[in-house]
């Protein structure tokens, strides 16, 4: 079943004064589909989001959402969407319950006591209905957040780090919700830095560095270009810097992270180099408890992609 | 699980911001303090006419009332329309009118949607200064006279004006700080012109044989300055609507409550324009 | 903020240079030398008064089908800066200026009107009924009667005077046989009657342009012998009538007799005390255009707009009686005639009595008493001889309880109290907690 929205994008484009935010930008998501885009700070994944709700016109380009113009004033669109912003703001003198009533008047929700009670069971949020706003913790304010979003049940979910500020139990919630959002057949767009999750939850990917989309893919091409790197984990007895930094200049290995007394290394996957690694080791008569290959992961792929392969990747992965 | 019977959509979003907007202001004491503090002054002015008539034996007048329903318009329209203004400066820079964007919400609707919702608490308000009017007349022995719906009238449109100068300064001015500066600059220079112009002419009426060549050179410019202003400041329009009403005067009744709509309109579709063209991010 | 601050203050800027700059004046303005300017003594609807025309006002007024003098001199003009005004500074030049005044209407001249004396005479006692202006011979006539009356008062008052001081001399030697046991109190001499004041009020012999036009607009120039426009001399004339006659009250109560209340219209309401006495004295009224009339008195006015009116009493009315309907019913009230006793002594003080022709030479004024002691709403009704309600007449009358004012302070309170109901029903509904540790 599929009753989301698409959404297209082409040669969008936002500037601030000399400052160009997003460059010509060609975003296609199909209705139904659940996709993650990722991006580091700065690089115009909030500015893409303001633009595809109508909150900033663009300076070139279109965005269109089911082949209409989004405006400001589009309400029919608009009841379609459903938004979780990164930061989240509310009427503070306004109990939870009188917040979720609001905006299922606004959107026009059939039997919205039903719906607001059954959002708020789901959220944890029950309880604490008629607690002002003001007096939630940010995590409670998040979860209210998702349940504002989804009041109207939205074709279109909109999020902006949906997991951030919650605790794991918080997260588990959010994650059951977008799934079932997905089952409905809702088209989700989630921008997060949290990309663990986003890997457990989209099917497709695109990645936005400097303004321009870099890759747009499916998860598992994404995870296959990312193929020429491993990842070999050591845990030793006791590990001082200077062994670190001997180990971080071996010629095969691309990165080294420290944990304690465990590294990480990443390395080419062209052959397993766990044998160089346990032979310089034993050279430096270091103490090894434990070697082990960490499966790729979309965090490497995103780290790998926007700082060493950009250039290389602009040109293979870029529609 | 839409309601497909849904009414249009822009008059029902308004009508939604204005219902959760109006309920806020009553929910707090704010509204309640400064309609308290009006009808004391709206008092203190009534009983010192009444205190005139015990010292002079008698007093004439076509409505009694009239000043006294003209302060107590005046202070809670000025309250209400600096809550106007900080409302809707304290959504933008705490991010609460972007949310309200994503929905089926635009500017005119939320610019709309907070002017009726002030004017609507004015509204009641205004019930109450109907209900004191009523007491005072019967509790006094005063005329009760149809012309004070007139007054009412006439303090209901300067409201709206005065809301719609609060809506517009805060997306003028941005942040809440300079909205209100902005807000009470303008009102304080209108209604203090006014006032000036007054003391300084009694003051040159009374004082002729000690009169200073400064005082009459300020007297002059504030007269000129007045006349300029009365057409534009609320102030004036009201007070000139009210004294038409009380002198059955119905085309100078009609021209000034059409200038403070005129200028109410105005000032909204500015505010509106003006949000368009900045954004909320922009504004903020 | 600082551009707002900037754009604010530009406003400002904006707004003041406009105020300063529109209202400059563009007639002509006094040279400092002598000046033209026309001088009115115009019908008011009641007598005549008088008003300076200067050279900065281009349009005056008079009122219809009614004789008024315009006079065109020179004089020094100047400016009065306390009540923003120009003045004429009669005593240093009031130069008559001979040749004829031109009436145009239509870029046609009218009517061509030729300086006249003239002169006005009125009874001190009854100015309205007996205001009377004289013309050409009728003017002399008028004066030399008037200074022939002055010169015989002077002679009565001469005698009087001769009288009086016989009669302290002849009232002081009984006052001694009085005191004395001699003669009794209604043996005492009587004091010469008192001599009547001249009452007839004249001005000089003066000279002018009569004008009595229809209700209209015109323009007016001064035509020089030698066949010249006089220079300054064109003027816009509005000739205009009144617009209705009605009734007014002037009203006082009986401790406060000479500040008297006025009320012009029917939409008024009185307001007095309980139990009070108050003199009601009704007059004739006239409603006039609130711009031309007050312009006509004072054609330098600024604050009078034409879209207003105005009640001017011109007469006091008489043979009316007064119809007062309270709760009890309805009294009917003749005009009596009142004389104010001042009483002597360290009381101060005064009376006010019914006037007595035989103890009194005249009344203070004449009136209707009225007492309000039974209702606390009254209706007065003027009605003439033949028993007709005059229209206009017709005022409502509220004693007003002052005893009850602080009930006012007491209402004022209302809101609060409902705004604290609000805010306790909110509590109620909504709990106002900070929530740590869930979520």
């Amino acid at each position: 079943m599929q009753n989301g929205l698409r959404i297209e994008t082409r040669g969008l484009t936002k500037r601030f004064g000399t400052f160009t935010a997003v460059n010509k930008l060609n975003l296609r998501i199909e209705p139904g589909e659940s996709y993650g885009f990722l991006g580091p700070n700065g690089a115009g994944k909030t500015t893409t989001i303001l633009m595809l709700l109508g909150i900033h016109k663009p300076t070139h380009g279109q965005v269109l959402i089911n082949d209409q113009v989004v405006r400001s004033d589009a309400f029919a669109l608009k009841r379609r969407i459903g938004v979780v912003a990164e930061s989240q703001t509310f009427y503070d003198e306004m109990s939870a319950w009188e917040y979720l009533m609001f905006f299922a008047r606004l959107f026009s929700v059939n039997e919205p006591e039903k719906r607001g009670q059954a959002l708020l069971e789901q959220v944890d949020l029950w309880e604490w209905r008629d607690v002002l706003v003001g007096g939630y913790s940010a995590g409670m304010k998040k979860k209210l957040g998702f349940a504002r979003a989804l009041v109207h049940s939205p074709d279109l979910l909109i999020l902006d780090e949906p997991v951030s500020g919650l605790d794991p139990f918080g997260i588990i919630q959010v994650r059951e919700m977008l799934k079932a959002e997905q089952a409905k057949g809702r088209t989700l767009l989630i921008s997060s830095h949290i990309l663990s999750e986003v890997e457990r939850t989209v099917n497709r990917v695109g990645i936005i560095a400097n303004g321009r989309l870099i890759m747009q893919d499916d998860m598992e091409n994404v995870r296959q270009k990312v193929s020429g790197f491993e990842r070999i984990e050591l845990t030793f007895a006791s590990l001082d810097e200077t062994a670190v930094q001997e180990i971080g200049k071996l010629p095969f290995v691309q990165r080294i992270d420290r944990d304690g007394n465990s590294i990480s290394l990443l390395t080419k996957d062209d052959t397993d180099y766990r044998e160089a690694v346990g032979r310089f080791v034993l050279e430096k008569r270091l103490i090894l408890l434990e070697m082990k290959k960490a499966e790729k992961n979309l965090e490497e792929a995103f780290v790998t992609i926007t700082e060493n392969n950009l250039a290389h990747l602009a040109g293979k992965g870029k529609e | 699980m839409e309601n497909t019977k849904a009414p249009n959509y822009r008059w029902h979003a308004i009508d939604s911001l204005q219902d959760r907007a109006s309920q806020s202001k009553l929910w707090g004491l704010g509204v309640f303090i400064s309609m308290t503090i009006a009808f004391a002054l709206s008092s203190i002015l009534l009983v010192n006419a009444m205190r005139y008539t015990e010292t002079n034996l008698l007093m004439i007048e076509k409505q009694p009332l009239l000043i006294s329903i003209l302060a107590n318009g005046i202070l809670v329209s000025l309250y209400l329309a600096l809550l106007a203004s900080i409302s809707v400066s304290r959504e933008l820079d705490k991010g609460t009118l972007e949310t309200l964007l994503y929905g089926p919400v635009d500017e005119l609707t939320y610019i709309l949607g907070g002017f009726i919702a002030h004017v609507k608490v004015f509204s009641l308000t205004l019930l109450g200064a109907l209900i004191w009017s009523n007491l005072c007349v019967w509790l006094l022995n005063l005329s009760f006279r149809l012309d004070i719906l007139g007054l009412l009238l006439a303090s209901l449109f300067m409201a709206a004006e005065l809301i719609a100068f609060g809506l517009f300064s805060a997306i003028w001015g941005g942040k809440t700080r300079n909205a209100l500066i902005n807000f009470i600059l303008i009102v304080l220079f209108l209604g203090g012109v006014q006032i000036a112009d007054f003391i300084v002419s009694g003051l040159v009426q009374i004082q002729t044989s000690t009169i200073s060549d400064p005082l009459i050179v300020i007297r002059n410019v504030l007269a000129s300055l007045n006349s300029t202003i009365r057409w534009i400041s609320p102030f004036s329009q009201v007070q000139r609507a009210m004294q038409a009403l009380i002198n059955q005067q119905t085309g100078e009744f009609i021209l000034n409550m059409g200038l403070m709509l005129l200028e109410c309109a105005l000032l909204l579709v500015g505010a509106i324009l003006l949000l368009k063209k900045k954004g909320v991010r922009g504004v903020a | 903020m600082f551009k707002h601050k900037t754009h604010f203050c530009s406003l400002v800027l904006i707004i003041l240079l406009l105020s300063l700059i529109i209202p400059v004046s563009v007639t002509a303005q006094p040279t400092g030398d002598l000046d033209f300017v026309y001088g009115t003594n115009h019908y008011n609807g009641a007598t005549y008064s008088s008003a300076l025309v200067p050279p900065t006002v281009d349009t005056f007024y008079l009122l219809a089908d009614k004789t008024s003098i315009v006079a065109a001199k020179f004089t020094q003009v100047y400016y009065w800066p306390i009540t923003n005004e120009y003045k004429a500074d009669w005593d240093s030049a009031n130069i008559i200026i001979d040749g004829s005044l031109e009436i145009v209407k239509g870029n046609k001249v009218i009517q061509t009107v030729d300086l006249s004396e003239y002169v006005i005479q009125f009874d001190g006692n009854n100015k309205i009924d007996t205001t009377v202006l004289y013309l050409d011979s009728d003017a002399k006539a008028a004066r030399e009667n008037y200074e022939t009356l002055q010169a015989k008062y002077r002679d009565d008052l001469s005698a009087y005077y001769n009288l009086l001081n016989e009669y302290t001399a002849i009232f002081q030697a009984a006052l001694a046989e009085l005191q004395r046991g001699n003669i009794t109190e209604d043996q005492l001499p009587q004091a010469p009657p008192a001599l009547a004041d001249l009452s007839l009020f004249s001005t000089e012999l003066l000279y002018g342009f009569p004008v009595n036009l229809p209700v209209g607009e015109y323009e007016i120039r001064l035509r020089l012998p030698d066949e010249s426009i006089q220079p300054d001399s064109q003027k816009h004339l509005v000739v205009f009538d009144s617009l209705g006659e009605g009734i007014g009250y002037s009203i006082s109560g009986e401790e406060r007799w000479n500040l008297p209340e006025n009320t012009s219209s029917i939409n008024e309401v009185i307001y007095s005390l309980k139990d009070g006495t108050y003199f009601i004295q009704p007059v004739y009224q006239k409603l006039y255009n609130e711009r031309y009339y007050t312009r006509m008195n004072n054609p330098q006015d600024t604050t009078t707009r034409t879209d207003r009116t105005l009640w001017v009493p011109f007469r006091s009315a008489e043979d009316v009686n007064l119809s007062v309907t309270g709760q009890e019913g309805t009294t009917e009230l003749d005009l009596q005639p009142f004389y104010v006793h001042q009483i002597l002594g360290s009381k101060l003080g005064y009376n006010i009595i019914p006037f007595d022709p035989e103890s009194m030479s005249q009344p203070s004024f004449t009136a209707f008493k009225i007492k309000l002691e039974n209702s606390l709403v009254y209706s007065i009704k003027l009605k003439d001889k033949n028993g007709e309600i005059l229209i206009g007449s017709a005022r409502e009358v509220r004693i007003i309880n002052t005893n009850r004012t602080w009930l006012v302070y007491l209402v004022s309170a209302f809101p609060l109290i409902i705004g604290m109901v609000a805010v306790f029903m909110r509590r109620k509904n909504v709990r106002d907690i900070k929530v740590v540790g869930a979520g």
